[in-house]
């Protein structure tokens, strides 16, 4: 107990990009370089007398002693629990971004109320989403976001490695630690909150939404935190329409996890994005013509339902990629061997001008011409300057058939396509098999490489 | 933390309290909060009250004290006790028996001190209030010429503190546009105070959130609801508690044989506690408003330990779809809304007031209103629940604030109480943070929208994630229509973009002279002195300049002469929005039932309940089935005559408005032209039609050739009636015919 006899008990921070109307000049709204930091912040007075005292912040930079803001606010804490409000002006902020889009910009907070104090590391980001468009902006840059499934203690430098900016957490099953080392190695959090058959009955909810509700405000001030959404069970799509299924059920823990965050994006799948969903990444899709499926914007489980084929999730998930912004906002993968081969933020990428059975290999008809496109696509919010894109066509013994070389400048933010490949087949070709080989290069290293092999029968 | 009532008793402290003005503000210096109020300077006062409304204070700003004693009996001191105000505008600081208790700022929440340990057989209590006036610079925003004084002129604050929406700053107040605009302080004592007794652990409040289940489409509804109750438990104990939670949910308002119950085992840790209890209803009697369906309720009833509460609520859905168009529990409603502002003193506002003012609002078809930028207490949200009025909730932020942190701080501080007080209504279904907050005269405006809108949004959000939370007027797709009043009378409406969300609408024009001669002395009221009609009211720009009424030769002459611009101009803004109906607007509302206080202003009744002209002209064109005529008149201007040159054609479309969410069969439209004071019938048409449901559309179309002979008013009348002759809608609309 300290002297005071009053603490700090629990502090929940959002920050806030400052806007501004430009009243003198075009009437636009303009970011000012400035944001808000918001605390609620829960004070507790254990005495059975009011205390007065000041509630002061300060905000620092880690890395510049000269900057500080300071601000403060008198509060009269009678005795027992209090939730104040305590925001402050951060001038000329600077802001957190992902790792590829930017600076991890962190703050030092330190926040006192007579004796007691609380310090952590803030951050100042917007992540916001246009449901209409199925778009995520990261401070009002479009992002993509590549997540993977976390399910154990994440190794944060690997993760970076194989091109993950999202991390997707499930069921609360990441230690808040590991908030921490996202806010400073730049990885959003998505956390999924899942709804399954057990949790169908008033109390078992009640529960579930308390659990979820609690670990999202353990969690909510890290600037890393992102995202929540429910993730609803097949089990529970499938069962019987008893009274107030899962809609209303889960609509119970919707408002629950939008209370805790009402600023941040909760999604709650509707049936229909549900539905795409899992067709996208179903038990017998094999025979699916991607581009005849009607693609949600946001695709949450590439690789959870298929397992033992990882080449078939790794084509779900370059596809995704291809599809950048094409509606896919995000594509989130369950492991990390489809991960390594399908999130970085620069790739090269095949698409056949059509799609088969056998995604390990392109089968192409004697005497028919094999075509596909090739995609470029940059997620740095920086151009890629006079890199060199490669492609060869080889056959069995390693001669090249057909091939292409140029550079290229590859524009931020982007998926395009910056060459095709069309190669006649004959009747000789039956039987034969060939292999397509395309980088990404600059001077010095290759920045991306994809791999394609075509059967002709 | 936000301690709600429920239905707990309570022992009353109002009545006679002795208040001392402490006009320097010196009185915590002198030790009053050890005072017992014996000493001559206390002088008698009844609680609660408004200062302004207290002859002797009248219109004071700054610090008041009061005192009063009361006793304690033993029983009440086996249980925890709570000192309890309703409501004290706006910082009050507590003292019992000696003992400091603590600090409030606020105007419309109650708050609360616990004081078991303080409590003595015979207790002293010392209150003080401050009121100030807000410490903003003013600004003359008016270069018009106009015969006012300095003082007079249009004056704008810079950056208002204080937290009092309306009461504090707003056009229709005293001291209105003028620099003394903070007139008419709302300051005082003005709800309940009480001793509250609770259980040592008790239910603190409870925020309940209910979702209608829905099919796995997510569309149609499967007949039952979910409701989930977050309980605040206070446990004042000092190890952990084992307890149980008890809740049953039974029709309050409606005969079902039904009854949902859930229990819940719970361990309370000493302090605060949240526990969420769900229920499944089935059968749910939705909650509608009294023109779609009945605003169904129930009582929820939760136990823990010795501790019983009872909160009613209703189970609805509302929402906005992408065009902005209002859908309650799926289905599609047009808002013929009402501001509401009962009093600007809110100890004289209570069920005297209210029922008349409901009963007349429900009588001309309104469906839902607007409250703001205040909060009212509870019983008008009560009466909403009941009579199925749905309420847009404008939290207590006018214009002109300033966008400081501090502001920031405390305003957030409010609006979670709001959220708090209001959320469990039936009744409400949707909020604004701000009214107005980009209204500023100054160039360079401060940046209210921005920081404060959006961090009050977050924190309101906080309480109610569901309902749509409005930022401020004039953004997404919100718009204010006050032709010849705020805006030009002259404005061609046909080029005027017209938005979803018409949330204030209406005119100003000068009350009935009994009620004028009540607050204009009778020396300034003819000639009119100016500067004190514009204290009062007169808005000299508007009336002269955009409504360009004429003074006339006497004051009874000015008064009907602006009774009668805005009876027609606002009868017309009523006509045009109706008609743009779902293309776009799916709501507006008049600004506002009765003026708030004496005042010169834009009620459809003044202040003592005198009706306006514009009352009548209003109810006339409110109704669920409206016949109106949209005129070929190009620039297309409202609330002027509509003038054609003899021989011109005349060629006018004949709308239908029908609110109802059936269809009406075989209903005669008639229409028919005649001179005025002439009723040989010139034109006419009658026909008998099926109006389909919820639309409003063009169903005949007059062309008539305005004939050579006869130079002055013609009328063209209409009017609607159903299979039985009942009248549903009567209108009509005067032309004129004109050499030129």
């Amino acid at each position: 107990m300290l002297a005071s006899g009053c603490l700090i008990k629990h502090v929940k921070i959002s920050t806030r990009m400052v806007y501004k109307k430009d009243w003198c000049g075009d009437g636009q709204d303009k970011y000012t370089d400035s944001a808000l930091l918001s605390m609620d912040v829960l004070l507790e007075n254990k005495n059975t007398v009011p205390v007065t005292g000041k509630l002061r912040a300060v905000v620092s930079l880690e890395n510049d002693n000269a900057y500080k803001t300071v601000s403060e606010r008198e509060i009269v804490l009678s005795p027992g629990q209090m939730l104040v409000k305590f925001s402050m002006t951060i001038p000329d902020v600077q802001l957190w971004n992902t790792w590829e889009t930017g600076e991890q910009n962190l703050y030092q907070l330190k926040l006192e109320y007579c004796d007691a104090v609380y310090q952590s590391s803030v951050g100042v980001k917007e992540l916001t989403y246009d449901e209409k468009h199925g778009k995520w902006e990261l401070n009002r840059q479009r992002i993509y976001l590549r997540g993977i499934a976390i399910q154990s203690a994440p190794n944060i430098e690997y993760l970076k490695k194989i091109g993950v900016n999202t991390a997707y957490v499930i069921n609360e099953e990441l230690e808040e630690k590991y908030y921490e080392e996202f806010d400073k190695a730049g990885i959003l959090v998505w956390n999924a909150f899942s709804v399954e058959k057990k949790d169908m009955t008033p109390n078992a909810m009640a529960v579930r939404a308390e659990t979820a509700a609690a670990y999202l405000e353990m969690t909510a001030s890290h600037v890393c935190q992102g995202i929540s959404s429910l993730q609803i069970a097949d089990e529970v799509y499938k069962a019987e329409d008893a009274e107030n299924a899962y809609l209303a059920m889960s609509g119970v823990l919707y408002e629950s996890l939008k209370s805790v965050e009402p600023g941040k994006t909760v999604l709650y799948p509707d049936k229909i994005q549900a539905r795409a969903s899992e067709a996208f990444s179903g038990d017998a899709l094999e025979n699916v013509d991607f581009h005849e499926v009607k693609l949600p914007c946001n695709i949450t489980n590439i690789g959870q339902k298929i397992k033992g084929k990882p080449e078939f999730c790794c084509w779900e998930a370059v596809f995704a990629r291809i599809r950048k912004y094409d509606p896919i906002s995000s594509v989130i993968v369950w492991s990390n061997e489809v991960a390594e081969k399908a999130l970085s933020p620069i790739m090269v990428a095949f698409e056949p001008g059509y799609v088969t059975k056998n995604q390990n290999a392109v089968l192409v008809k004697a005497g028919d011409s094999f075509t596909s496109r090739i995609w470029a696509i940059n997620d740095f919010h920086r151009k890629l300057e006079d890199v060199k894109l490669i492609w060869k066509l080889s056959d069995e013994d390693g001669n090249t058939v057909a091939g292409n070389m140029f550079r290229l400048n590859i524009i931020p933010d982007s998926a395009e396509i910056p060459d095709h490949v069309i190669y006649p087949t004959t009747d000789a070709d039956k039987g034969k098999t060939y292999t397509l080989r395309a980088a990404l290069e600059d001077d010095s290293t290759k920045l991306a490489e994809s791999l394609m092999t075509i059967q002709v029968h | 933390m936000y301690h709600a009532i429920f239905d707990r008793p309570s022992i009353s402290l109002d009545g006679e309290w002795k208040y001392r003005i402490d006009q320097n503000d010196t009185g915590r210096r002198q030790s009053w909060y050890l005072c017992d109020g014996n000493e001559d300077v206390w002088r008698k006062i009844s609680v609660p009250h408004n200062w302004y409304l207290i002859d002797e204070i009248g219109d004071y700003f700054g610090a008041i004290w009061y005192t009063r004693h009361f006793s304690v009996t033993d029983k009440l001191k086996q249980e925890r006790l709570f000192l309890r105000f309703e409501g004290v505008d706006y910082i009050t600081e507590v003292w019992l028996n000696g003992h400091y208790l603590g600090f409030h700022e606020g105007m419309f929440d109650p708050f609360e001190f616990e004081i078991t340990d303080l409590v003595k057989e015979d207790n002293v209590l010392i209150v003080r209030d401050y009121a100030p006036k807000d410490t903003t610079e003013y600004i003359e925003a008016d270069s018009d010429e106009t015969p006012l004084s300095s003082p007079y002129k249009f004056h704008q604050s810079k950056g208002i503190t204080q937290i009092k929406g309306h009461m504090i700053e707003a056009m229709h107040r005293p001291g209105c546009y003028s620099s003394f605009r903070q007139d008419g302080n709302s300051g005082g004592i003005w709800g309940h105070v009480s001793l509250v007794e609770r259980p040592v652990t008790y239910v603190e409040s409870i925020k309940i959130y209910s979702t209608i289940g829905k099919d796995k489409e997510g569309i149609r509804y499967t007949g039952s609801a979910v409701c989930a109750i977050d309980v605040s438990i206070n446990h004042g104990g000092v190890e952990d508690y084992e307890t149980e939670l008890d809740l049953k949910i039974t029709p309050y308002n409606f005969e079902q044989n039904s009854t949902s119950t859930a229990k819940r085992g719970a361990v309370l840790h000493p302090g605060e506690n949240t526990i969420k209890i769900m229920a499944i209803i089935p059968n749910v009697q939705l909650w509608w408003t009294w023109d779609i369906g009945k605003p169904n309720l129930y009582t929820a009833e939760l136990c823990m330990g010795n501790d019983v509460i009872h909160e009613n609520f209703g189970v609805k859905e509302i929402y906005q779809d992408e065009n902005r168009q209002w859908y309650l529990n799926n289905t599609k409603l047009f808002l013929r809304g009402m501001r509401y502002i009962s009093s600007l003193w809110m100890s004289e506002a209570n069920e005297r007031m209210w029922l008349p003012d409901f009963e007349k609002m429900l009588d001309m078809d309104i469906n839902s209103i607007r409250i703001g930028s205040h909060v009212e207490r509870d019983g008008v949200y009560k009466i909403c629940d009941e009579k199925g009025l749905l309420l847009w909730q404008v939290f207590a932020l006018h214009y002109c604030i300033s966008d400081c942190d501090d502001v920031i701080n405390r305003a957030s501080d409010m609006i979670r109480a709001m959220g708090n007080m209001l959320t469990n209504h039936a009744c409400m279904g949707m909020w604004s943070v701000y009214k107005e907050p980009e209204i500023y005269g100054l160039e360079d405006k401060p940046n209210t929208y921005f920081k404060l809108c959006h961090i009050l949004k977050d924190t309101l959000g906080q309480v109610d994630p569901v309902r749509w939370i409005h930022l401020g007027d004039y953004r997404e797709d919100v718009q204010n229509i006050m032709i010849g009043s705020c805006q030009d009378g002259d404005m061609d409406v046909h080029t005027e973009k017209i938005k979803p969300l018409i949330v204030e609408f209406g005119a100003d024009s000068i009350p009935a002279l009994v009620s004028l001669k009540k607050y204009i002395p009778e020396d300034k009221l003819w000639p009119m002195d100016w500067d004190t009609w514009q204290y009062w009211g007169l808005f000299y720009y508007n009336q002269f300049r955009r409504a360009k009424v004429e003074l006339g030769k006497s004051l009874e002459e000015f008064i009907d002469t602006t009774q009668e611009y805005e009876a027609l101009v606002v009868k017309e803004q009523i006509e045009l929005l109706r008609q743009k109906k779902y293309a776009p607007v799916s709501c507006m509302y008049l600004y506002y039932w009765s003026d708030a206080c004496p005042m010169m202003g834009s009620g459809l009744f003044d202040y003592y309940r005198e009706p306006y002209k514009v009352y009548a002209a209003v109810k006339a064109v409110y109704t669920k089935v409206l016949i109106s005529l949209e005129w070929n008149e190009e620039p297309h201007v409202i609330g002027r005559p509509k003038k054609y040159v003899k021989g011109e054609r005349f060629i006018g479309k004949v709308w239908l408005t029908n609110d109802c969410l059936a269809p009406l069969h075989n209903v005669q439209i008639h229409w028919n032209i005649h001179r005025v004071n002439d009723l040989e019938i010139l034109a006419s048409n009658t026909f008998v039609t099926d109006l389909k449901k919820d639309c409003s559309e063009v169903r005949d179309i007059i062309d008539w050739v305005i004939p050579e002979g006869y130079t002055g008013e013609y009328v063209v009348e209409m009017n609607v009636h159903d299979d039985e002759g009942k009248i549903l809608s009567e209108n009509s609309t005067k032309i004129m015919a004109t050499f030129q």
